[in-house]
């Protein structure tokens, strides 16, 4: 399960990543953007796995 | 007073090279953008979108593309044609199962695999690998379409700061 979130996270990055170099203006830097989005994407990630463990203990 | 009226910018019209330049993009990825002087959005997409595409292939066990085995799937990976189309030729996956071979279990006439103790199942991150190539291949058609936008509509150009290329100025 580990190995899948790491690449769901690491495909999801590169999505974020070229998405974000076609839809320039940005009103940040690129770094500074997918910072923000790295963030925003990772604890996402980490929260729904969060959710879905909590839920499989409860449940299963 | 008569109010000023200000045409908008007409589209540049393409020129022969620009579909020279799509088409390196569709072999490799960035490559278009390269070639245009958008060296930033260029180096990411390769750097982005060759590995993404690669590691499918990899967790995939090189079956990711096959029009046999993925056909719905393998349109999307056709978005990075320089990695499909040889691959569709080669078709590692479709020679483990299809020619000269009886099955996908016993791929070779005579030979008892099972009793070897072989693996020759599908491999176990096969699904992941498709979604990783089919990811990268609508990510470089996604990058495509930019290309084009932005040599060919001047707002773009102006908004992104940058010269229309050579031979697209509006």
């Amino acid at each position: 399960m580990i190995i899948h979130v790491l690449l769901f996270a690491v495909v999801t990055l590169g999505v974020g990543a070229v998405n974000l170099s076609l839809s320039e203006p940005l009103e940040r830097s690129f770094g500074r953007e997918f910072a923000n989005y790295a963030v925003v994407v990772g604890g996402g990630i980490v929260a729904f796995t969060a959710l879905v463990m909590v839920l499989a203990a409860v449940f299963l | 007073m008569a109010k000023q009226i200000t045409a908008a910018p007409a589209a540049a019209k393409p020129s022969a090279m620009l579909w020279v330049d799509a088409l390196l993009g569709w072999l490799l990825p960035g490559a278009g953008h390269l070639s245009r002087g958008f060296r930033r959005q260029g180096w990411i997409a390769l750097f982005v979108i060759v590995p993404i595409f690669s590691l499918g292939l990899v967790l995939s066990d090189f079956e990711a593309v096959s029009r046999d085995l993925h056909p719905y799937a393998f349109w999307a990976e056709l978005g990075f044609a320089g990695a499909t189309l040889p691959l569709l030729k080669i078709d590692p996956a479709a020679n483990k199962v299809l020619p000269d071979h009886q099955s996908i279990t016993n791929p070779v006439p005579g030979w008892d695999v099972q009793s070897r103790g072989w693996d020759l199942d599908v491999s176990s991150w096969s699904d992941t690998g498709v979604l990783f190539c089919c990811v990268a291949g609508l990510l470089n058609l996604l990058a495509l379409f930019d290309l084009l936008d932005r040599s060919l509509s001047p707002r773009r150009a102006v908004r992104t700061g940058q010269a229309t290329p050579a031979g697209n100025s509006a």
